[in-house]
């Protein structure tokens, strides 16, 4: 019989087993800590997370994890222009992650605000200041005592700048000089001074305030090219009239400033007592005439002249372009009115002055927010508004110009706090002569609805 | 004859195996990028979120129409650029002319504006996020209101 010896022996499966047992072993260290390792993995994948989750004040939803990392830190740093910079840094055995934002303190979205109802009327701010200034000077009459003099010749010097060419006119006791609107004078004359005796004789002269230096005569005066009065005097006429519209520094005119009617001193430029005198340096806005008295030391020189060169400001009206030499009579007086600039007459005007009106609202009960601030503003008024409550230290600043019915100021998008109002209302009007008002100014806020019995 | 064709069947069995293998290689592959992408979203997430702030600053500052700066964050660095790209009621010029003003109130502006910008912030170089955003001028510089509107990721 012969023996089948299919299959294994009791002996090789046990060993089989056994050398399966051994392999097995050598894994059980690391089966093991396979479910450690899966979890650190998971830690350190979800830290960048943990970190934005504490960047962002999330400690609740993600304790778990913060619990199993190492460190969460974070800071805040104040960076120039508003920025704050928040950091987290986190780290799990060995593995660090850091994240960082930044927060700007600006450009903030709307808040919400509440169902409410009803409004409460404010006050009524206006302001008005009908003070009376007047702004042109009274005629004044001027009373030389002295001299005799008799205009000989007179000369346009220059067509530069003197587009329209200048010329005069003649009134009682003067001679005028008119620039015929191209707002530039470049003229001479000459005269005699019939008595020779007495250095006492007087001219005046009579400009708007208007004059334009366009240069700086703080040190001396040159190289600035207008505006002034420059005098020469001669024995002889003919010794004149070659230089009455080129006088040097040099020149042997002589003339001196005695008085005038403004603080504003005519600066003196040149040799000696001659050369020249520069008016000041006036404004457009012209209003006040500035009298010159000059006395020319005339020995035995019986002839002398003046060169007049003369800019105005711009805008310097046509009618305020002149200047006027007062020449004393037979009688040695002027007696005539040296006119205001426009006209003759005293004029008033009327000026409305700015004003501050504060405004202080109480905060009713159960206020929810402040919604609106209405106002009417006339026509001709500035208005700039100060809204804020006790707890701002920067409150908030508006501004607007008339006309406008009701003019409104919405309060809601700034989520002011539901406290105490200040408002503070600047008036000024655009044009100084027109008053300027606001008026109707009404404060409209949220409360909670009553509730029902 | 009988071992070529064992030959031939270990072979094929070996190749139906690698076969097998591709799509678990590609789905392998495929969980380490996602992993990779969940980690890096929230530090570009937190650096979009800080430049949009800086982006708040940048206009309400804005001295020039275009105006840009870069900032170093943990997670890398973002560039922040706003360029006026639209202006009602008003333009910059005259917004910056206007500061100063010293009556009533110090540094108010006696004008009004709404601007638009386009701004862009890119983090890393490689992440970049675009959008718009609207400046109310305000009477003061720092009350300006700024919202940043239709922000999206990798548009040109």
């Amino acid at each position: 019989m012969r023996r089948n010896m299919k299959g294994f022996t009791l002996m090789e499966v046990v060993i089989a087993f056994v050398i399966v047992a051994v392999l097995a072993a050598g894994t059980l260290p690391a089966l093991s800590n396979i479910n450690r390792q899966s979890f650190q993995t998971e830690i350190d994948l979800n830290l960048p997370s943990v970190g934005q989750a504490a960047l962002n004040g999330q400690v609740s939803a993600t304790s778990l994890y913060q619990e199993l990392a190492d460190t969460t830190t974070t800071g805040a740093f104040e960076l120039s222009d508003g920025l704050t910079k928040y950091s987290a840094t986190v780290s799990s055995k060995g593995y660090s992650y850091a994240i960082d934002t930044l927060y700007a303190d600006v450009g903030v979205g709307l808040g919400s605000l509440g169902a409410g109802s009803p409004f409460e009327e404010a006050g009524t701010a206006s302001d008005e200041d009908t003070s009376t200034v007047p702004v042109i000077i009274t005629p004044t009459v001027v009373e030389p005592t002295l001299g005799i003099g008799t205009l000989l010749d007179s000369k346009v010097c220059s067509n530069k700048g003197n587009q329209n060419g200048d010329d005069h006119t003649f009134g009682p006791g003067y001679v005028q000089i008119n620039s015929k609107g191209d707002g530039f004078i470049e003229y001479g004359l000459t005269f005699q001074v019939q008595s020779s005796a007495s250095d006492d004789n007087y001219v005046i002269v009579a400009i708007p305030g208007n004059t334009d230096l366009e240069g700086d005569c703080d040190q001396d005066c040159k190289g600035v090219a207008h505006s002034f009065v420059a005098f020469i005097n001669k024995k002889q006429k003919s010794a004149i009239d070659n230089k009455v519209c080129k006088p040097k520094s040099n020149e042997n005119g002589i003339a001196k400033l005695l008085s005038t009617s403004t603080s504003l001193t005519a600066t003196e430029y040149g040799q000696g007592n001659g050369g020249r005198y520069y008016f000041p340096d006036g404004t457009a806005t012209a209003s006040i005439i500035y009298k010159y008295k000059f006395v020319a030391k005339i020995e035995h020189k019986l002839y002398w002249s003046m060169h007049f060169v003369i800019k105005f400001m711009p805008g310097t009206p046509p009618e305020n372009q002149w200047v006027r030499i007062y020449i004393p009579g037979s009688s040695g007086e002027v007696t005539t009115e040296i006119p205001a600039v426009i006209g003759e007459e005293t004029a008033t005007t009327t000026t409305y002055g700015s004003a501050e009106i504060y405004a202080p609202y109480d905060a009713p009960i159960g206020l929810i927010a402040w919604d609106s601030i209405t106002f009417d503003v006339s026509e001709n008024a500035s208005v700039t508004v100060k809204v804020g409550t006790d707890s701002m230290t920067d409150p908030y600043v508006f501004h607007a110009t008339g006309p406008a019915k009701p003019m409104k100021i919405s309060l809601r998008q700034y989520n002011l706090p539901p406290e105490d109002l200040s408002i503070t209302f600047y008036i000024a009007p655009i044009d100084k002569t027109e008053p300027a008002t606001i008026n109707n100014a009404q404060v409209f806020y949220w409360t909670a609805a009553p509730s029902s019995p | 004859m009988k071992k070529g064709i064992a030959l031939i069947t270990v072979l094929a069995f070996v190749l139906i195996l690698s076969l097998l293998m591709v799509p678990l290689y590609v789905s392998v592959l495929g969980m380490t990028s996602t992993l990779r992408s969940i980690q890096v979203l929230p530090a570009k997430h937190e650096a979009f979120a800080a430049g949009l702030n800086v982006a708040r600053t940048l206009i309400v500052d804005a001295q020039t129409p275009t105006t840009s700066t870069s900032i170093d964050l943990a997670q890398g660095p973002i560039v922040v650029t706003a360029s006026l790209s639209r202006s009602l009621e008003s333009d910059l010029s005259l917004q910056i002319n206007c500061k100063g003003t010293v009556t009533p109130v110090e540094k108010m502006r006696l004008c009004s504006a709404v601007n638009y910008w386009d701004v862009t912030v890119t983090f890393k170089d490689a992440y970049t996020l675009t959008g718009t955003a609207v400046q109310y001028v305000m009477f003061q510089p720092d009350k300006d209101y700024v919202y940043l509107l239709d922000f999206k990721e990798g548009r040109k």
